[in-house]
Formats: C-alpha cells, structure tokens, sequence
C-alpha cells in the first residue's frame, strides 16, 4: 500500500511542482513505484515539469467522472518507466473535482504503488481540500521570505483542524540561499523551524540547474546536476522513507565555486 | 568607486540585518500561536447541517437533471461549511 504525501504551501511561486517531480524522479530512480498526482486543476504544469505534456489522453476529471479507470489514465515516464503521472485538466475547474472523488482515486492507486506525491495548488480553497483528501501525510514547501512563511502557518493550522497529527506535518525550504543567511541577509532554518514548530524534512538551495531541468522537463535526477543537488533530493527522500539521514548544514548547501565548476559551466555555456 | 563600495558594504551590515528585522516581524506575525484559521465543520449543530445537507441535495439533483437532462447520479452536490457560510457546489456531467 502506497503511501501518500501532499505538497502544499497556501503561497503559490514557492516550487510545489518542480520539488514534487523532482522527489517522484529521485524516488522512482531508487526502485520504488511512484506516482504523481496533478491536483492543480485549471493551471497544471507537472507535466510540462516532467516532459509528458505531449503524452496526455485522460485526465484526473475524465477519471472522476467515471469515464475511465484510474489506471488507463496514467502517463508513465519515459525513461523511468516505474513513475506515473495523473495528470490534470486544463479545461476543467477544481470545483469538478470533490475530495470524496480525490479519496476515491487515490484510494484505489494505493493498491499499485508504493509512493504517491499530489502537487497541491496555491491557496487553501477547494483545490487545497482535494489535494489534502487522501493524504497520509503534508510535506509543507516554503521559500524562506515572510510571505511564504506565514502562509505556510496558516496551512499548517487547517491541516491540524483537518485532523492530521503534528507528526504526519514536515517542512521542505525551498530556494534556500546560503550566502545570503552567512551575511545576515535571510532567514535562517532555526528561525523558520522556530516559527512553524514543525520538523524538517529537507532544505533544497536555489540552484540554476532546477531552472535548467524544468525547461528541458528532465527531472534533476536523470538531467546529470550536479552533485550537491542529487545528494539534497536523496536526502529527503531517504527521510521519507524512514532514514535517519542529518540535514545538511550551511557549508553542505553552498554551491562550491571551485576551479572544476568554473570549467564545467565554461563548457556549458557552449 | 569600487574601493569606497567596500566600506558602504561594512557600514550596511552594521546597521541593520535583513534577518533580525525578518526574525521581529515573523514574530509578531506567527509568534503567538497559529494565525487564525476556522473550522470546517464548526456549524452549531452538525446533525441539523448534515439533514439539511441532504435534503438540498435530493432537490438539486433533481431539478438539474430534469434541466440537463441528465442521469440524477451525475449530478454530484456537495454542501460545506465554512466559517458560518453554507457552501453548495454542483457539478453536472450532461455529456
């Protein structure tokens, strides 16, 4: 049985998507069976994210409307042929959608995967109870600016309302930039974690390669990024799955701008 | 120029840090607790809701199926509460 896990973040901008294939690529490229849900019905870009845009027949709303089976509705991967997607419609409005139908879907994916991450939209109202309806667990993304932050607060206080447990609730910082906490510029984690009283599930840098993979809709993992980035995302991922894995520290999240790095990017600017 | 936008840079961090005024304000926007969200289902009396619930539902599902021309079983209705306001939404599927 397929655990579930929602992105959420109330904010919109903050990377839900791209962190959503990315985890589902790093994850699937472990061996497990992962699939992605699309919940951001009307404005869906995980699979353009993921390059599948091309490959889409049926969609979430063809499935709840009981046109087709959940499973004839998938889009598998092209390289990583153990990762689906259930992609959204973007005809369609997240008013067509109920959260029974969303418990419904989800419920019978369980049954065939062993990992299912649902990209929630922005913003905490009918989309957001869809995404959140067959959910085990909340991985809340945040950037570390005060905007994003206090809507992550928020979030986390209707996920509490909803019912689910203080411990089923994480938090991934997104775009974080260490140069900028080591000058005093930005907020650091502690500060975050302070505010939002929730665990940390993983920090992931701002980094050029996620911009760099997201127009070419290779996931980081299959796009051959760089080192630092990989080991990021197979952190996070080895902590869902249970590991005790050590977040990183400020030097571990710092892009090394060595004599190697400087070569590499020289070759790719060719 | 350059040799002076060293100094400016120094003199900068000694005023005053993004952080510290970040780490005030967060404070003051989240410190005290959660900031404020409501129930879903704080309606006064559930039971009184949840009749009534399905009382509008029956109602809508027929009336727009006999509009649309359409099986009562595709028209889904749900009815929430939010914040002491009756949400109905109804989706139709007349294909």
């Amino acid at each position: 049985m397929a655990k579930v896990y929602v992105l959420t973040s109330g904010k919109g901008g903050v990377g839900k998507t791209t962190l959503t294939a990315n985890l589902g690529a790093t994850m699937a490229l472990k061996g497990e069976r992962v699939a992605l849900v699309d919940a951001d019905i009307g404005l869906k870009n995980l699979d353009v994210v993921m390059g599948l845009e091309n490959r889409i027949v049926y969609t979430l709303i063809d499935v709840a409307n009981g046109k087709v089976q959940v499973f004839d509705a998938l889009v598998r991967h092209k390289q990583l042929k153990n990762l689906s997607l259930l992609p959204a419609s973007q005809i369609a409005t997240k008013e067509m959608i109920s959260p029974d139908d969303m418990k419904r879907i989800i419920g019978e994916m369980k049954e065939r995967f062993d990992y299912i991450f649902v990209d929630c939209p922005a913003g905490i109202e009918r989309g957001f109870r869809n995404a959140v309806a067959g959910a085990d667990e909340a991985l809340i993304v945040t950037t570390p600016e005060l905007p994003a932050i206090t809507d992550a607060d928020r979030v986390i206080g209707l996920l509490e309302n909803m019912g689910f447990e203080d411990e089923k609730i994480h938090l991934i910082v997104n775009r974080f930039k260490p140069h900028m906490v080591k000058n005093g510029d930005m907020l650091n984690i502690d500060d975050i974690k302070s505010a939002l009283s929730i665990e940390v599930m993983g920090i992931v840098p701002d980094s050029e390669e996620v911009i760099i993979s997201t127009n070419k809709g290779v996931p980081l993992s299959l796009n051959g990024a760089d080192s630092r980035m990989i080991k990021i995302l197979d952190g996070i991922v080895r902590r869902l799955e249970g590991e005790d894995v050590p977040i990183p520290n400020l030097n571990d999240l710092t892009e090394k701008n060595n004599l190697w790095n400087a070569i590499k990017s020289l070759f790719r600017r060719r | 120029m350059s040799f002076f936008s060293i100094f400016t840079r120094r003199k900068r961090h000694k005023e005053s840090k993004a952080r510290d005024s970040a780490r005030e304000r967060l404070k003051s926007l989240v410190g005290n607790g959660r900031r404020m969200v409501y129930r879903i289902d704080d309606f006064e009396s559930p039971e009184e809701l949840a009749g009534k619930a399905e009382k509008i539902k029956d109602e809508i599902q027929k009336k727009a199926s006999q509009l649309f021309n359409t099986d009562e079983k595709k028209v889904k209705v749900v009815v929430e509460e939010h914040n002491g306001y009756v949400i109905i939404i109804a989706n139709i599927n007349f294909e």
